[in-house]
């Protein structure tokens, strides 16, 4: 997706109302944990100028929250705190439409005068998440559809994908 | 349904309350951790571009992160405003060169703005105005009453074009002009120059600099340190009262093999070595060396060229007499401009050797030689041969025991010599900060008392370019009194380099309205060393290398306490390091920039 579209998703995204259906008590504390990896990622990225990844993870975060936002599962407190850090953590590359947004949900002046938001170790801890069942093609393709690799390879030409059944999917681009 | 974002609109409108509240001004705060995330500032050519954007963006993004996670960030901004482009190009629009620079800072600024920055504008520096060159000019003298700075006649880059002398730096690919790409000549002017090369090891010294390694190489070559010695050869010539003339070499091992002399064509005893029946030979070589550039000149694998002196100089090691050549290869401005040729174990002097069929001996021989000519020069090491009592010993050995020898004897001794040159600061051009000397026929040289700088630039000189310092025309200004004596007196008229200016502006932000010093040193305390450098490639040699000389040079004066103003935290940031994964046709820009409001302008999209 093009920065610019997704800017004019997080726009409504953080504009239009947020309904809670049926909070779920599992999907809220994927909720918890996704939202702390991003602040982890997002701060670590940071630190090293990795903007790139940074935007990945950015892009990812707010990807999963209109998820979230058409099911409603989440309580309507963890949106509200979600969707600050969010803006939070965007404010300092897009500062005008953080601004604008931190205002449009009711936090004071300045978004640039808050700090930045603090990340919760244990929540932000990843999952092993176990591939036993799956194929080459489906490990590979599932690979490449990450948004934090996607990054890395933006449009450069694939060279190789090697594939170590069980352990580690390994791309090689052009540069 | 909600409304629909408008970059534009947003800009504007948080740009206004931003600037109305100051949020972006910073004062010293000792309860919080200080960070300093300077840009190198733009020169004032009118217009920013995309590059300025490199260099602005990761500093804003990261400023507004540091900011956020508590610290007191100074993010300055200011203008490099002196300098020979906008002399010539006030030259081709008729405007004077002051209106043109201050317009052009008009619009850049708003341009600056319109990013909506984290730049406090109440520091910002400009350094054409006299309340910042009265200081460019003050550190003039520092620098004059440490000794160093001093005044010598010296072979000179020349731009015909821009009828400018240019520094070395500034003449570039195979010798052109770096602004008009016009080929470089020389010429001998009387000029100031800063003593650079006092500093050449401490600048070498990068071991506390956390930098990527490709600004440290760049820095070192322009160093250029070459361990060796210096090596007299006798002469005997009737008519020439010096007994010696003195070679340096990286390979005082290969002694025995000189089989001829090179002098460069500019070296003072040309003339009175030649003899009557080679005069019109030399002559005529000498003309056309002075046609060459300095780049044509050294460019390996070019044709050699050059011209028998008809005399001799003896080898004080081997007593053999050799013949003295002059060839345009050897620089005068390198070591002594004199050569002792070794032609079995140098490319060029075997080339040279070659063309004009003189003997090659070979001297050091590599491992397994079995006494066959070389076929190439030979650079490495090996065993000396042909070598007199030296012969057998290890080129490494015989190293140590020359040398030994050339100190016993007093013909010589172990020397380390620098490619690096003290810096030329003078420029024959009107847009720059006066240099504050008068020369008085009674007390010579006599540097401006500080208490009456600046010595203002006068608007109305005539700019135009001539050869020589527009203020030379200038009566008004060129005649004065002398400081000392009160007799008549002239003021120096060339303007200074305006790497100059922007060697100590990082100093200037801490206190940008101190009328009565240069800088706040309490300030400067609080805020350097400088935390986070952003800027163009382009200045990893020139700038980033008399920045570090003038901090130096400031600490050796104690007017700070830190000899290095970007340290080994110092986030060095490039634009070349950007480029690779930086992806030009996804950049974003602000509305206002005909983007779409996101200042984080390094990214490239990351799904297309």
């Amino acid at each position: 997706m093009g920065v610019s579209r997704w800017l004019n998703r997080v726009w409504s995204l953080v504009t239009t109302h947020y309904t809670s259906h049926v909070v779920d008590p599992e999907a809220e504390k994927e909720f918890l944990h996704l939202t702390h990896k991003a602040i982890k990622e997002v701060t670590a990225d940071l630190e090293r100028f990795h903007f790139n990844t940074m935007l990945a993870s950015l892009m990812e975060f707010s990807n999963y929250l209109s998820k979230v936002k058409e099911s409603g599962v989440v309580s309507g407190f963890l949106w509200g705190e979600a969707i600050s850090y969010f803006l939070l953590l965007l404010a300092p590359s897009a500062p005008h439409l953080t601004e604008e947004l931190w205002n449009r949900t009711g936090h004071p002046y300045s978004i640039h005068n808050q700090s930045w938001p603090e990340y919760d170790e244990e929540l932000a801890k990843e999952e092993e998440i176990t591939l036993a069942s799956i194929s080459e093609v489906e490990a590979k393709e599932l690979a490449l559809s990450q948004e934090r690799v996607k990054a890395y390879i933006d449009d450069k030409k694939l060279t190789r994908v090697i594939y170590v059944p069980k352990r580690v999917v390994n791309i090689v681009v052009a540069s | 349904m909600a409304q629909k974002y408008n970059p534009r609109e947003i800009e504007n409108k948080w740009q206004q309350r931003w600037a109305a509240d100051h949020i972006y001004e910073v004062g010293e705060d000792s309860n919080r951790p200080k960070f300093y995330a300077l840009t190198m500032f733009p020169y004032t050519s009118g217009d920013l571009h995309i590059g300025h954007w490199y260099a602005m963006a990761p500093s804003d993004v990261y400023a507004r992160f540091k900011r956020m996670r508590g610290y007191n960030v100074l993010h300055p901004m200011g203008f490099d405003a002196f300098g020979l482009p906008a002399e010539n190009a006030a030259i081709s629009h008729g405007i004077h060169p002051y209106d043109w620079t201050m317009r052009n800072i008009e619009n850049m600024r708003r341009q600056l703005k319109s990013m909506g920055a984290t730049y406090d504008w109440n520091r910002e520096v400009i350094t054409c105005l006299p309340g910042y060159y009265k200081w460019t000019q003050w550190f003039f003298l520092k620098f004059y009453h440490a000794g160093l700075a001093y005044r010598a006649k010296a072979p000179v880059n020349w731009c015909p074009r821009c009828q400018t002398v240019l520094a070395n730096e500034q003449v570039v690919g195979e010798g052109f002009c770096e602004r008009c790409s016009t080929p470089v000549t020389k010429r001998e002017l009387e000029q100031w120059f800063f003593r650079i090369t006092k500093y050449a090891e401490e600048l070498l010294d990068h071991s506390r600099l956390d930098w990527p390694e490709r600004i440290k190489i760049m820095q070192k070559n322009w160093v250029g340190k070459s361990e060796g010695a210096e090596i007299s050869f006798w002469l005997e010539h009737e008519g020439v009262e010096q007994k010696e003339i003195r070679v340096f070499t990286t390979r005082p091992d290969t002694i025995f093999g000189v089989t001829f002399f090179i002098l460069a064509p500019e070296h003072p005893l040309v003339s009175k070595l030649t003899t009557p029946e080679h005069k019109a030979e030399v002559d005529e070589y000498i003309v056309w060396c002075r046609r060459q550039t300095e780049y044509e000149r050294v460019a390996l694998g070019r044709e050699k060229t050059g011209a028998f002196l008809g005399s001799y100089v003896v080898n004080p090691v081997s007593g053999e007499s050799v013949p003295i050549w002059i060839a345009d290869y050897v620089l005068p401005t390198y070591g002594t401009g004199a050569v002792m040729a070794v032609p079995a174990h140098d490319e060029r002097d075997l080339e040279f050797a070659k063309k004009f069929k003189l003997p090659v001996r070979t001297v050091i021989a590599p491992h397994g030689w079995t006494g066959e000519e070389l076929t190439e020069a030979y650079a490495g090491t090996g065993t000396m041969v042909n070598s007199g009592k030296f012969s057998g010993l290890s080129s490494e050995q015989g190293y140590e025991a020359i040398c030994a020898l050339l100190e016993e004897k007093g013909w010589g001794k172990q020397k380390v010599i620098y490619r690096l040159r003290d810096w030329l600061i003078s420029r024959q051009r009107y847009w720059g900060a006066p240099i504050p000397i008068i020369y008085c026929d009674k007390c010579g040289i006599v540097p401006v008392p500080e208490e009456d700088l600046p010595v203002m630039l006068p608007p109305n000189a005539e700019f135009k370019p001539t050869g020589e310092s527009p203020l030379k025309y200038c009566q008004s200004f060129v005649n004065t009194t002398c400081p000392k004596c009160s007799g008549p007196a002239q003021r120096e008229t060339d303007t200074m380099d305006t790497f100059m200016c922007s060697s100590w502006y990082f100093l200037r932000y801490t206190s940008p309205k101190t009328r009565s010093t240069s800088f706040n040193a309490s300030k400067v305390k609080y805020w350097l060393p400088v935390d986070l450098y952003t800027g163009g490639a382009e200045h990893a040699v020139m700038h980033l290398f008399y920045a570090r000389f003038f901090i130096k040079a400031l600490k050796d004066m104690r007017l700070v306490d830190f000899d290095e103003p970007f340290t080994p935290l110092t986030n060095m940031w490039l634009s070349w390091e950007l480029m690779p994964f930086v992806d030009i046709s996804c950049l974003l820009v602000p509305g206002s920039w005909g983007g779409n409001g996101m200042i984080g302008a390094l990214w490239a999209s990351a799904a297309g």
